[in-house]
């Protein structure tokens, strides 16, 4: 029984990181997206000034965002491992 | 603690739907899934037979899709940006209020979002903006700024919901993988709660410049064209209060149903609505304080091509949605909400009602009348929205009521964690904050 809520927390979190992940897939993938655009813009000399000004205010938005979820998720989880170390230490004694 | 434990909570009234779900909200789903089922097959038949079967014509390219869009997008700022302004500014009567905010804010973008999409006629071509795309193009501003805002609005609804998520893994409440995937571990510490506080306030500092730029943008699209009607100066900021002002009224919509559904009387008080009701008020004054200004400036400018548009737009074939935009917009809610008497919840909601239909005749307005009056000679058309179309702001309007029916029954929709804190420290960081508010006596400051 305790073995199978730990094989389901585990799952659980992997799931979990996998889910943090996605984040920064879909960040990564707003940035290239953005950057193929400059770049287009650059070669066929299509206002690039434009491009690089929304770039600017944009990829930086979405990285803080990705950012954010992830101090979010670490900072929980890390408490949440201290907490498990702290138990089984009181248990010990 | 036990089930029958957790039913003793004094909020318990707010798990209530999520641990005994009734029938009824079942039925209602099933209704709503059906009809939405059956918007889709209209829209199917768009696909199949193009955009052919909307009333759109030349010179009127942009019809109820667009229209929608921006009501949709504009409804969408009743969530994070009231949420965070009202967070930020520490307001303590809004703890009931922010989850449903936050919530109609994230399904509302998703919904306006694809309009775009839908107005495309062969939804494929979106694909273009991945290959093609071109940054210098407003367009392109409004599919990034709603993305980013789309993102921001449910990282900002999903962090204050943590709490409350694993207080309902911690009951065991089904499906419980999902609570114990969602709680991200959360178990309540000092530490965990101080970590979550600090992201919950970058959050709220990012998310009202985000949502006033998507609201700004969105105007972009017609302000940056020489259309009559549409090359205004003020367009972004006049978009913005529209935008709030709609926002406020689905909101007070939403609380009133769900506090008649849920019976959560107790919770969202006269009080909620008659402060959230001075500010629809005051954003009804502002609205045509800028409208009043839109059209002054247009008709002492007496530009022939903008005076057609105008007078278009007050006599023309379409008069009935502008007269019925001021009335909606101004006239009721002003009627309404400056009289203490009829300041009651049925009056508040016949305000909302009003606001939200006159907002909705407002982007009526200035799509469709600057479209069938170009500035090139062309044959007039009139505009007459099809089954279609129709029948794809009903799936907009459906899929806004199912989601949020799906939401509230997995959900709290009014944040318990909050509500707990606003009771044991709420009222100590009023009395403080008042304390520090009160001007120094002589002798203090002699002292």
């Amino acid at each position: 029984m305790v073995e199978q809520k730990e094989k389901t927390s585990r799952l659980i979190f992997y799931a979990q990181v996998a889910s943090i992940s996605l984040i920064w897939i879909f960040v990564s993938g707003v940035t290239w997206w953005i950057l193929t655009l400059i770049r287009v813009a650059i070669k066929l000399q299509d206002m690039p000034d434009a491009s690089v000004g929304i770039s600017i205010v944009v990829i930086p938005i979405f990285i803080m965002l990705a950012s954010t979820l992830t101090y979010v998720f670490i900072g929980l989880q890390r408490n949440q491992v201290d907490k498990k170390i702290e138990h089984k230490s009181e248990g010990l004694e | 603690m036990t089930l029958d434990e957790f039913k003793k909570d004094p909020d318990y009234i707010l798990y209530k739907p999520i641990v005994e779900k009734g029938r009824g909200a079942l039925i209602l789903g099933g209704i709503l899934f059906a009809i939405f089922v059956w918007t889709m097959y209209m829209y199917s038949t768009q696909i199949s037979l193009g955009l052919g079967v909307t009333g759109l014509n030349r010179p009127i390219s942009w019809g109820f899709y667009i229209v929608n869009f921006v009501f949709f997008i504009g409804i969408s700022h009743a969530g994070t940006l009231i949420s965070a302004i009202l967070r930020l500014s520490k307001a303590e009567w809004r703890r009931p209020i922010t989850r449903m905010a936050e919530v109609i804010t994230a399904i509302v973008l998703a919904i306006g979002g694809l309009h775009p999409i839908i107005d495309l006629g062969r939804p494929d071509r979106m694909l273009n903006l991945l290959y093609y795309g071109r940054l210098q193009s407003p367009l392109l501003w409004d599919v990034t700024a709603i993305t980013c805002y789309f993102t921001a609005s449910t990282v900002y609804l999903f962090l204050p919901m943590i709490p409350d998520i694993a207080r309902l893994r911690d009951m065991g409440v089904r499906p419980h993988w999902l609570y114990n995937f969602l709680s991200w571990g959360w178990t309540g510490t000092e530490k965990q709660k101080h970590i979550l506080e600090r992201a919950i306030t970058i959050m709220m500092v990012m998310v009202i410049p985000i949502a006033v730029s998507v609201h700004t943008v969105i105007s972009f699209i017609f302000s940056m064209t020489l259309q009559p009607g549409w090359h205004s100066t003020i367009f972004g900021p006049y978009f913005v209060v529209g935008a709030i002002f709609s926002g406020i009224a689905a909101l007070l919509l939403v609380m009133i149903i769900f506090r008649k559904v849920f019976h959560l009387e107790g919770y969202l008080k006269l009080i909620h609505f008659q402060f959230l009701s001075t500010l629809l008020l005051i954003m009804s004054l502002l609205w045509i304080y800028f409208t009043f200004s839109e059209y002054l400036t247009g008709i002492y400018g007496g530009e022939p091509h903008e005076m057609k548009t105008i007078l278009y737009k007050f006599t023309g074939e379409y008069w009935p949605l502008f007269w019925g935009m001021i009335i909606c917009n101004f006239i009721i809610p002003v009627i309404i909400l400056s009289n203490k008497k009829l300041k009651t919840i049925t009056g508040i909601a016949v305000a909302s009602s009003a606001v939200v239909i006159g907002m909705w005749l407002e982007r009526l307005n200035i799509v469709v009348p600057s479209l069938a009056n170009p500035r090139l000679h062309m044959a007039h058309q009139i505009y007459l929205p099809s089954l279609v179309e129709w029948a794809l702001f009903l799936a907009g309007l459906t899929a806004f009521a199912l989601a949020f029916l799906l939401f509230s029954k997995f959900f709290p929709v009014i944040s318990v964690w909050e509500i707990k804190e606003g009771r044991k420290e709420g009222l100590e960081d009023v009395k403080a904050r008042i304390e520090s508010y009160q001007p120094d006596t002589n002798i203090e400051l002699e002292g």
